[in-house]
């Protein structure tokens, strides 16, 4: 009894890290490119009181005694479902249809990558996210065009007059295993070793995806899947807080067998 | 049958101990840095005393260190800063140098980074002083080091200990190391600034430990009680 309650325990904190979890996607339902996470989880270790399959001593084989000892977080992984699309009119607004990344340059130089395509003109005409990350590869807006055209493949052109000037072409990143790829915030992941390496394609090439001018993608947070995940959560966590109360009443009554 | 009621007492002594411990755990498990006190039981070691070989029963309980990185919060209090890893933060007592994983830090009226209690931190080089002006002391999230506008004050002494065990505990987030702890310059300790470290796990298991006690040393008081009965009834036959 005193080692359900430990395992009761266990089980409830696997619930609170759940709820933590649950809590940061539905504060992420409005996320431009947010990808909401799960959560897994794993049994611990089982205490074995008799191996499955011991030989008695006519030699047939016994069935196992094993108790487990609770439950644990092992991972959070990111689901890379894809998003609504919300068309917002914006130039620099792109949404990718299909797999991918944009690849933006970190303060210090490094890779960052994301789904995030809310992009702007800064003062010199560079491509830059909300926070004034550079597109890469970077891409500069001469001031004379007014408007820019995106085409699905990337190419980014504007019309002068008769002519149309072509001013270069965004690339799309995808990643062997996406779900491992680390999070950094501001809507950014980061390369591990886990993902694999990026793959800069051109989007529409090799299952890269498209990009929609004009839209946004939005994050793929459900929210009444969450609210669901949550309830049970909860339940879960008072069911386990159940076991402590029971085991707790029958050590109560093992002690009052006698005066 | 004397033998009985030592054990008992034993039990009971080592049961008041846990008690003790999941309490302090569970009064203090919102602290930041604050790192569980760990207790461990076990018998004597029989063959060393052959009078209490008769009684593997009884129990040697002892406290020992077991230190878990908690999670990051972030902190309204600008001068707050987290680690991540096995690392402590070097502070100054009357005593001489301290240890503390707590780091809610303050800047005290001369302008010095304190602890709450307002023991000085210890930078690479001695203290770290702000002086008294209008421009308010930061934190460069990249470097950890403390900035006052542009001048540069000093980083946080970070220092790893090759046998935690050997650290005392002399308050509640304050650790004195001996020589055999073994200070070591740090490998792999991060430190995070605004953040604080609040311990994972938030007091539920020394919540178990308390009611795991209680149910233990009411037992105990139980077969204490039967071996009373059992004496009276022994005496009082014999009267």
């Amino acid at each position: 009894m005193i080692r359900a309650m430990y395992t009761a325990a266990a089980g409830m904190q696997a619930q609170q890290t759940e709820v933590d979890v649950i809590a940061n996607n539905l504060a992420n339902v409005q996320t431009a490119g947010f990808k909401r996470s799960m959560t897994n989880f794993e049994d611990l270790l089982y205490v074995t009181m008799r191996e499955p399959g011991a030989r008695t001593a006519n030699g047939s084989a016994v069935a196992g005694m094993q108790v487990g000892t609770g439950s644990r977080l092992v991972s959070t992984t990111k689901v890379f479902t894809p998003g609504a699309l919300i068309q917002t009119g914006s130039d620099f607004d792109m949404a990718i249809q299909g797999d991918g990344f944009f690849e933006v340059q970190g303060a210090n130089g490094e890779r960052l990558f994301t789904r995030d395509g809310h992009f702007f003109k800064d003062a010199n005409g560079d491509i830059v996210t909300s926070q004034g990350l550079k597109l890469v590869p970077p891409i500069n807006v001469p001031p004379e065009a007014i408007s820019v055209e995106i085409a699905p493949d990337g190419n980014l052109a504007y019309v002068l007059g008769d002519t149309t000037q072509n001013i270069g072409q965004i690339s799309i990143v995808r990643f062997q295993n996406p779900a491992g790829l680390a999070s950094e915030g501001g809507n950014l992941f980061r390369q591990s070793s886990n993902s694999g390496d990026p793959i800069t394609l051109a989007p529409g090439s090799e299952q890269a995806g498209t990009l929609l001018q004009g839209f946004i993608e939005r994050s793929n947070v459900d929210v009444a899947g969450e609210l669901i995940a949550l309830i049970l959560a909860q339940r879960a966590f008072e069911v386990n807080s159940k076991a402590i109360r029971i085991s707790d009443e029958m050590l109560n009554t093992t002690n009052n067998l006698t005066r | 049958m004397d033998d009985g009621l030592h054990i008992v007492a034993s039990s009971m002594n080592s049961v008041s101990r846990h008690l003790d411990v999941a309490t302090y755990n569970a009064v203090n498990s919102t602290i930041p840095g604050f790192q569980n006190r760990v207790i461990t039981t076990r018998s004597f070691e029989t063959k060393l005393d052959r009078e209490l070989a008769r009684e593997p029963s009884l129990l040697n309980t002892e406290e020992v260190n077991a230190f878990i990185s908690g999670s990051v919060v972030p902190s309204a209090n600008p001068m707050a800063l987290a680690l991540q890893g096995d690392g402590f933060f070097t502070i100054q007592t009357p005593k001489g140098r301290a240890y503390t994983r707590n780091g809610d830090f303050m800047l005290d009226k001369n302008g010095a980074l304190t602890t709450r209690a307002g023991y000085p931190v210890l930078g690479e080089n001695g203290q770290l002083r702000t002086s008294k002006t209008d421009v308010a002391p930061h934190f460069d999230p990249e470097t950890g080091s403390l900035f006052q506008g542009d001048q540069e004050i000093g980083r946080p002494r970070i220092v790893e200990f090759a046998n935690t065990g050997a650290l005392v505990r002399v308050a509640t987030t304050i650790f004195e190391a001996p020589s055999e702890a073994g200070e070591r310059p740090p490998q792999g300790t991060a430190m995070i600034t605004n953040s604080l470290e609040l311990p994972s796990e938030r007091g539920l298991t020394s919540m178990v430990g308390l009611i795991t006690a209680n149910r233990e040393f009411e037992a105990s008081q139980r077969v204490a009680s039967v071996m009373q009965r059992t004496y009276e009834r022994l005496i009082s036959r014999n009267a």
